[in-house]
Order: structure tokens, then sequence, then C-alpha cells
């Protein structure tokens, strides 16, 4: 990556004076308090954005499926435009534009060409669905049935099924439970009220981040910022959700589901960024269920017994502690050897750590992976989202590769040990008897 | 076409939209002795380079019987070498922290590591390895073929929208090697041995049956060199002459009905059209690929406005226009009805919109839409490694030139009003059409 070397030094200060930052990232504020970063990539002359809202579905209340839906909609109608006209209005200039709702956050994506007049377009009508939705009864109808479509489809997939069960049996009342696409009794409900509240609570400039990446000058980049948040009132910060319960009694259910495979669920609750496991937790998971082809989980399960095409462990970072969540699916009538091989594999792992061969391997992929993060406008766009959003120190990217280096065998027992020795499993089988 | 996340299996047999040639990425062509190709791009946005190599073989290479062959020995290749035991090969391109994985397709069956670019080197010592001296091992394969099969169960048999259209293609596909699903049917699967999968690898895996791309932080000259060192001792095969398959001529509209545990119907319409490799007219596959973008080119097109957003027959809605297979392949349209809408109502309406386009010429704005979308999409494929290479080895494996993917704007921005028009009347028929739906049944 060409990095431009006038930049680093005004960003990375005591510390890393001699070191290359990872990233030449360029952070500050609009006049109504919305935190921009921003990447600047020459090579291809086009842009991304991504307006990340705290705007998740942890805020739903009762109203399962409110934050999706209400995301949903904003490009529904603007002040000037219904849905056809908006769509026209992109699709003219190549432009696309998405949004995506998951538990901790709403975020509304654009990628268009640098090109003046396409870029001005994209980025004044970006603008216009952000601050001025209207909510148009007939789309939140259209938009419900879509939603109680994707209801139904994932109530036909059992890996779907596997997977909400688990949230559910995992945070019970917590906000985290429920699927983010909500419920069919309350998706229906959902009014066009409802949506509004939602947008005007959440939806504000201090709610919200903003990051740019792409072939445009700093001065430039300001001047598309302001533009984005032009209009956005202030608001409020929300103030987020208690954080999760950990697993206090163990808790098995079987859910019984036509087919020929078994879908396996295990685990905990797990962390957040903040968490000072952190890399301990990365690097030892990397070990116990995510290298691939390497894994713990993979070697067993799948290569040595052959019971599985994949298995792999996963903490899932969300900021009120998501979860860890050992994933596989096997034929119904080797579930149970899977589901007890499963768990020795990982009693085994906490009680033992890592080999020095396993501990020196895993470092070396994390580091030597790690410029594959960024090879890609999107990528760097999609790396920044979790330091803006869960307000990770600046200097993330350039510290990490020696945080990496200095975890050892001992920190990572040790962190195990504190997620696994405190709480109970929850295990999901979702299958044929 | 930008399919909706509801049909999470890819309905695109080939990409179409991507290209190279408007900001002069060349692309460095090699060729050995022995009949290996070799494919340099230089990408330096970053100090990472991928490698692919492309065996032209996959399961349209298969006749029935043996239908999941090459998909089992895609599997297999990861079984270790004499040099390099199973597991230990995995282990050296993690710990240089690199990505190493394949896929296999009807066309071909591709081997990639994404390394940090002055690793190159540990690719081709890895490939060329394997290309070679692969050892399949019965007692590997007993796992491994168990390990298929749930593959199998995961993405298909448990999956009522895939298990749906792997019926819609047996269907649409009546006499051609595209029929059979590239994981192979269960039994298949069930009644490969080891012996098949030597004689399969013995016969396809050549030098002169593969393609090496590699695009990223790299000097295109040192690859061919590194190229030449590793795989230039392997000797060059004589290819087996397969059997072609070719497809027939479709008599008459084809009606195949799925009934299995589900909760939502589907609908698949399908035409068999040429493509680019076998058009007579070499325009044609571009005019399907312009009708296809003014049908679900995006939230502005004909489908979404008019049938998810105007009359909301649809929940959802796709299309899907090949252009660079190997064979006569299919145009796809799919949709998942609405509540209170039915499927028929949704085919009617699919058969509106293909009438619509048979009697009308399409509009100078839409046509003039498309072309902006496209333009904007060939920057945007740019942004990605694995896509520029994919682009160079999914053409230039099935016999067409990577030039073809810096042409794709070019041609499409030639296409005419009439030539949609001509195409949509031509191949858009009750004749070529293959319907399959899904109507759930009890979970």
């Amino acid at each position: 990556m060409k990095v431009s070397y006038v930049l680093f030094a005004l960003l990375f200060a005591a510390g890393n004076i001699f070191a290359k930052p990872v990233l030449p990232i360029r952070h500050w504020q609009t006049h109504n308090n919305v935190q921009v970063y921003f990447v600047q990539a020459k090579q291809l002359p086009m842009l991304d954005v991504r307006a990340v809202f705290d705007a998740g579905s942890r805020y739903d209340g009762q109203q399962y499926g409110l934050a999706a839906l209400t995301s949903s909609m904003l490009n529904e109608g603007v002040n000037t435009l219904n849905a056809d006209q908006i769509a026209e209005k992109f699709d003219n200039i190549g432009a696309q534009f998405s949004a995506n709702t998951s538990r901790d956050m709403s975020i509304l994506s654009l990628r268009c060409l640098t090109k003046k007049p396409i870029l001005n377009s994209a980025v004044s009508l970006f603008n216009k669905i952000i601050t001025q939705p209207t909510f148009p009864q007939d789309a939140l109808g259209r938009l419900k049935n879509q939603a109680l479509a994707v209801i139904a489809q994932q109530q036909q997939s059992p890996a779907t099924v596997a997977n909400k069960t688990f949230f559910e049996n995992l945070y019970k009342d917590h906000p985290y439970a429920h699927s983010i696409v909500g419920k069919k009794e309350t998706v229906n409900k959902i009014t066009q009220q409802d949506a509004q509240q939602f947008y005007k609570k959440y939806y504000s400039a201090k709610n919200m981040s903003l990051i740019l990446v792409g072939d445009v000058s700093l001065k430039k980049a300001h001047d598309i910022a302001a533009k984005i948040v032009n209009k956005l009132p202030g608001g409020n910060k929300a103030s987020g959700q208690a954080l999760a319960n950990p697993v206090e009694k163990k808790l098995v259910q079987k859910i019984n589901f036509p087919g020929t495979q078994s879908y396996i669920r295990v685990g905990c609750l797990g962390i957040n960024y903040q968490d000072p496991n952190y890399y301990p937790l990365l690097v030892g998971n990397y070990i116990l269920g995510k290298g691939m082809l390497i894994s713990r989980l993979f070697l067993k399960l799948r290569q040595q017994h052959g019971l599985t095409y994949s298995a792999k462990s996963h903490f899932l970072l969300l900021q009120e502690r998501g979860p860890f969540m050992i994933s596989l699916q096997t034929k119904n009538e080797s579930a149970t050897k899977a589901l007890k091989m499963t768990k020795q594999v990982l009693r085994e792992f906490v009680h033992f750590g890592l080999t020095p061969q396993e501990l020196a391997s895993a470092k070396k992929y994390l580091l030597g992976s790690f410029a594959l993060k960024f090879d890609s406008n999107a990528k760097i766009a999609n790396a920044l989202i979790p330091l803006a959003f869960y307000n990770l120190p600046e200097n993330y990217f350039d510290t990490y590769k020696q945080k990496i280096d200095a975890v050892t065998n001992s920190q990572i027992k040790s962190a195990f040990q504190k997620i696994m020795g405190k709480q109970k499993l929850v295990t999901v089988l979702v299958g044929g008897a | 076409m930008k399919l909706k996340k509801i049909f999470y299996f890819c309905i695109i047999v080939s990409c179409f939209y991507f290209s190279s040639a408007v900001f002069a990425n060349k692309v460095h062509h090699y060729t050995l002795k022995n009949g290996l190709q070799l494919f340099v791009k230089v990408d330096r946005r970053a100090p990472v380079v991928i490698s692919q190599v492309w065996y032209k073989v996959g399961s349209s290479y298969e006749s029935l019987g043996i239908t999941g062959i090459s998909h089992a020995l895609e599997h297999m290749m990861f079984g270790g070498t004499k040099k390099y035991s199973s597991g230990e090969l995995a282990k050296i391109i993690a710990e240089h922290g690199g990505i190493h994985n394949a896929f296999t397709s009807y066309d071909y069956t591709v081997y990639y590591q994404e390394l940090p670019a002055k690793d190159l080197e540990l690719s081709f010592q890895l490939e060329s390895d394997r290309m070679s001296n692969l050892l399949l091992l019965e007692k590997r394969f007993g796992k491994e073929k168990e390990v298929i099969k749930e593959e199998r169960r995961l993405r298909t048999d448990n999956e009522p929208q895939a298990a749906t259209y792997e019926r819609f293609l047996a269907a649409a596909n009546i006499a051609s090697s595209y029929h059979h699903p590239v994981i192979g049917w269960m039994n298949d699967i069930q009644n490969l041995n080891v012996s098949d999968l030597r004689k399969w690898y013995d016969e396809m895996y050549a030098p002169n049956n593969a393609i090496i791309v590699v695009v990223g932080d790299v000097v295109p000259k040192q690859a061919y060199e590194l190229v030449k060192k590793y795989f230039g001792p392997i000797k060059i095969k004589k290819l087996p002459v397969l059997k072609p398959q070719k497809e027939v001529p479709p008599l008459g509209k084809r009606n195949v009905d799925v009934s299995i545990p589900a909760k939502l119907p589907i609908l698949f319409m399908g035409y068999n059209v040429p493509v680019l490799k076998t058009a007579k007219q070499s325009w044609q596959p571009y005019a399907l690929v312009v009708l296809a973008a003014i049908l679900d080119g995006g939230s502005s097109a004909r489908l979404e406005k008019e049938i998810v957003r105007g009359k909301r027959i649809a929940a959802n809605v796709g299309v899907g226009c090949p252009l660079y297979s190997r064979l006569e392949d299919i145009f796809v349209l799919v949709g998942v009805p609405n509540k209170n809408h039915t499927v028929d109502e949704l085919k009617q309406a699919f058969l509106k919109e293909i009438e619509k386009l048979q009697t009308t010429l399409v509009s100078k704005q839409e046509l003039a839409k498309v072309k902006a979308q496209v333009i904007a999409e060939e920057v945007f494929s740019k942004d990605s490694l694995s896509d520029q290479a994919y682009e160079i080895g999914s053409l230039e494996s099935v016999g067409l030139s990577w030039r073809d993917g810096g042409k794709f704007v070019s041609r499409v921005e030639k296409i005419t009003p009439h030539q949609v028009q001509q195409v949509a009347k031509k191949y858009l028929v009750p004749k070529r059409l293959t319907v399959t739906i899904l109507t759930p049944e009890e979970i």
C-alpha cells in the first residue's frame, strides 16, 4: 500500500515515531460532532462510505425487528423523492447503496466512482437518506412482508435455527437474545410511528461515526463528510445496554428438525473488544477452532474422524459481550459422538492450552496475515468499523503485532479458564433424533 | 447481477461484470515447454499476492456414475504428497500468514493461496509438488468421503432452496453435463474409490491442462522464472479425449415440482441460451447480459420496480445470466412470492416482463443506465485481487481469452435496443423454458 509518509508524523506520536503506520488514518470531528475516519486510497477512482450508527437490534425493546426495519426503510423515500426515484438516481450513476443492521449497529454503505458529478450526486442523495427519510406507509407494509419472508426462510434452514436457538438460550432476557429480523408477531405490529421514533432517537450526529476510504484528497474528504452529515441533528449518544450475564446453569436444548444432519452449537458468554484478555483469546482461539485446516476442532472432528465438513469456534465481539460459540454439523447418527468429542477437545484445550509449536504457529499466522486485511478499499473500510464504533485506540492497528507477539501460553490458559471456569455451557442440537 | 442475500447460493454460473483493460493493467502471458500457461497481473496496492492454479477439469467433464469426482479429488489434493504430509502443507502456508483453499466448479478446479508478496515461491513449491506427486491413500479417502457426504448434506440436502435449485438444473440441462451438481449425487459419491480418483488425477492433472494466475505485488519476469523452476520439470501428458456431452435442442417447456419440508415456496425459471463460447453470433450473449441488467441490474430495474415494489407479488427476485461458461447454459429468473400471492402469479408476472421485452424496445435511458452500472462495476471489481485473478482464470480455462474481460464494457456499450428485443424473442420462449417450483411440506 502506498502510504503517505507526510501523514504519519501528524498522527502517531509517542512510541511509534519510527514505525510506519499500518494505515494512514485521518480522524476529525464534523461541526455537529460526528467522528470521521478517513484513509486515502489512490489506486482506484472510487469511494467507499460507511455511516455507522449506534442503532442495532439491542434497542428493539419488545418490538423485535424494529431496528432492522427502520434501517431498511431509510431509502424508501426522502422529502423530494420516492423509492423508485432514489433507486433510479443511484443506478444511473452506477452507485451502490445498502443498509444493514446487526445487534450493536446499523450501517449505511455507499460505493461510487469519484468522478465529480457522480460523487456529488451520490453524496447528496446519501445525505438525504440519512437526514430526511419519510417512512412511507406503503413501503413499511412491503418491507414487513419481506422481513416475514426472511423469517420464514430462517425457519427452514436448520443451521439458522441452531444459531437462533443458541442466542436465545445464551442471552435469555438480554437484548442480544432475539433474532435481528424479529418474529412474525412483533414485526406485524410495528407501525410507521415506531420506526420514525426509533430513527429520531438513534440516527443523530452524536450517535454516528463516518468512515471514508478512497481516491479523494484530505480536503475533499472533509468536504464530503460535512455534506453527508449536513442538517443531521445533534441528538444524544445512546447509552448502550447492560452487560450480558455469564451462563450459570448448564443448558441442553434439542430441537427436532427433518433432515439428515444434526446442527450442533456449544458455547457460553464471551467478551467485548475492551476485555483485557482480548489478545490471548484471539491467539488461543486460532488454534482451538479458527485456523483453516489446522485448528484442533478441524483436525479432530474432520481430519481424523470424518465426522463433519466444518468445525469452528468463534468469539463474536459485541459491546455487551458477544458469544463464544463452537459450531459444526454431522449426520444424525454421529451427533452424540461428535458432541462428546467436541466437548473433549474444548476441555483439553482449556486445561492445557497450546503446545509451544502451536503458539509459535498461531503467532506466525496472525502476524503474517495482517497485511492481507488491508489489501482492498472494502477491507480497509470494514476494518475501520470496530475502531470507530467501539472506540478502539487509534494505534490499534499499529500495536496489534506487538500485542500478539507478547501473548504467552499461560495467559491463554488463564483467559480461557476465566471464561469456561466461571460458566456452564449452552448446547444446542437441531436435527433428526 | 447483485442477487439479494435471501438467495445464499450462487446462481450465476459465471461472473460477467469484471474487466481489466480500461486502467491498462497489463496481463503478462508466458507458456512453458510442457504447455503450462502463466498469467501475471501487477497490482501493488498492498504487499500481497494471490496465486491460483486452474485445472481444466470440473463437474462438466464428468459422466454419469462418477459425478462429484473432480470435487472429491480437490478434497484429496490436501491429503499430502511424499514431500509434504497432509496438514504440513496447510501449516506451512498458515505460518507465513497465508490463506490457502480451493474450489471446484463446473468447468474448472482451482487451488489458491493468498500470501505476503515475498512468499510467492512457497505457492509454486507446493502446487508443483502436488500437481504430480499426490498421494492418494485409501484410508484417507475413507474419511474424506464421509466429509464430502457431510458437505452435501450441509449445502444441499438440508437446505430446501438449494435442493430445489439442484433439481431445477437437472431438468433445465437435458443432455449437457451441467445437468449434475458439482458435489455429485450422493450415491455416486458413495461409490467413488481411490483408484477412480487416481485415474482422474493421472489423466487430468497435467501441466498442459493447467493455468497459473498470479495477481498482486509481483514482478512478472521473476514469477515466470520461479514457475519455470518448479513446474518446468513436470512432463507434458497426453490428455484424454472426453466425450463432449453436448446439449440437445429443447423440444418444449419442462415443469418440475419439488415437495419437501420448507416454509417458503420458490420459483425458478430457466431458458437454454448460448454463451460467448458457443454463440454463432458473438453479440447475442452480450445482448442477454444487457437484458438481464434491464430486468435486475439494481433496485431501479424492472423486476424490483414492478414486481417487488409495484405489484408486490414477490418478496424477492433475481436474475442470473451466464456469459463465460464453457458450454451452453441457463438464463435464470428466481423469485419468492409474497404472502397472499402465489407462485403462479409470480410466474405470470415474470412472463409478462419477458413479453414486454419481446414486443417493446427498451429505452435509451435504460441502456444508458446499464452502461453506467457496468462501467462503475468494472472499477469496483479491481478493488479485489481475487476478483481480478478469477476473471483471468475463468476466461482462459474455458478457452476464452483474458482480453475478453477488458472488452466487456465496450461490447455491452454496443448493444442496441433492437438486439435486446431480438434475443428476447429468440431465446426467452416456452420451448426453451424450464419451470421449477418448490411447494413446502410441513416442517
